[in-house]
């Protein structure tokens, strides 16, 4: 492609372009510092969003978890009340504590 | 090591590898947006945002190689300057620039042949004037400039012939004593 014309050549040859100045030197450095410090920061505090996410996430599952597996509700008052004027109905028909000590085990082959 | 690994590393916050990278591509780049621009404070700011680019978008290897992708973006950003402000004129400091940068004066064109040329470089349409300051002053082969400018390389190739045919048409009016011999380069 370097075509066959030397006068060309040396006449663009011979137009030299000036050096760059100092001072885009101190720019592009002072910009390069920026932008990689800012990226630093932002990755820092996408690390920092993550973290806190991951903090979150973990108290929650072992919060969901302290709850009771059973969905049954608790025994009501007017059911606990019922079941205490029924024991004072069989100890009005006889049947008595026994005394303590007085307990005799019979195996469940023996019944009868 | 490459310099798409030394960029790597830069992106990475390695200061040293930023200065490898900006040391090898200040002097091309800036030679490259004073010529298209003509003006040094826009090429300074031409080759400032240049690099500012690189490090905010950021720089992949699907892109192509990263001289490609600097020189890429300085001619994007060239052009937007052009269609936004127009082309600014030569200054006479920079004008001064084309001799005494160079060396020892006897070695150089006078001043007034530096300018012509300049001047009858400057006049080409950008297109042209893109593709033979990226081929005769950067020495870029033909397939990368054709992936900077975004055309096939035929395209380049008939770019380049058609701006070296006008500066042997402008360039001929010149005296020959001005013409550089080979043993003044």
């Amino acid at each position: 492609m370097r075509e066959h014309d030397d006068q060309l050549n040396r006449l663009l040859k011979h137009c030299p372009a000036p050096e760059p100045p100092r001072s885009l030197d101190a720019r592009v450095l002072a910009s390069y510092r920026a932008t990689t410090g800012m990226q630093r920061h932002s990755r820092s505090r996408t690390w920092l969003f993550i973290a806190a996410g991951v903090v979150l996430m973990a108290g929650f599952l072992t919060f969901q978890r302290r709850e009771p597996p059973s969905k049954t509700p608790p025994p009501t008052d007017a059911v606990a009340t019922e079941e205490v004027r029924l024991t004072s109905t069989m100890q009005a028909t006889g049947f008595r504590p026994v005394a303590e000590g007085a307990i005799t085990v019979i195996k469940g082959d023996q019944q009868q | 090591m490459t310099d798409e690994a030394i960029f790597e590393r830069a992106r990475r916050g390695d200061e040293a590898a930023f200065r490898t990278l900006y040391e090898k591509y200040r002097g091309p780049l800036f030679r490259f947006a004073w010529r298209m621009s003509g003006a040094v404070e826009t090429a300074e700011d031409l080759t400032h945002d240049c690099f500012l680019s690189l490090f905010s978008s950021g720089f992949t290897e699907t892109r192509g190689s990263l001289r490609t992708y600097l020189f890429g973006t300085i001619r994007n950003l060239a052009r937007k300057r052009w269609r936004d402000h127009g082309r600014e004129e030569l200054t006479s400091e920079a004008a001064d620039n084309l001799v005494t940068t160079s060396g020892a004066l006897d070695l150089l064109l006078s001043k007034e042949t530096a300018a012509a040329v300049q001047s009858a470089v400057d006049a080409l349409p950008p297109l042209q004037k893109e593709v033979l300051t990226l081929f005769e002053y950067e020495d870029l082969p033909l397939d990368e400039i054709a992936g900077i400018t975004g055309a096939e390389v035929g395209a380049v190739k008939s770019r380049l012939h058609r701006a070296r045919e006008s500066l042997r048409n402008s360039l001929a009016r010149l005296p020959r004593t001005s013409i550089p011999t080979e043993a003044s380069r």
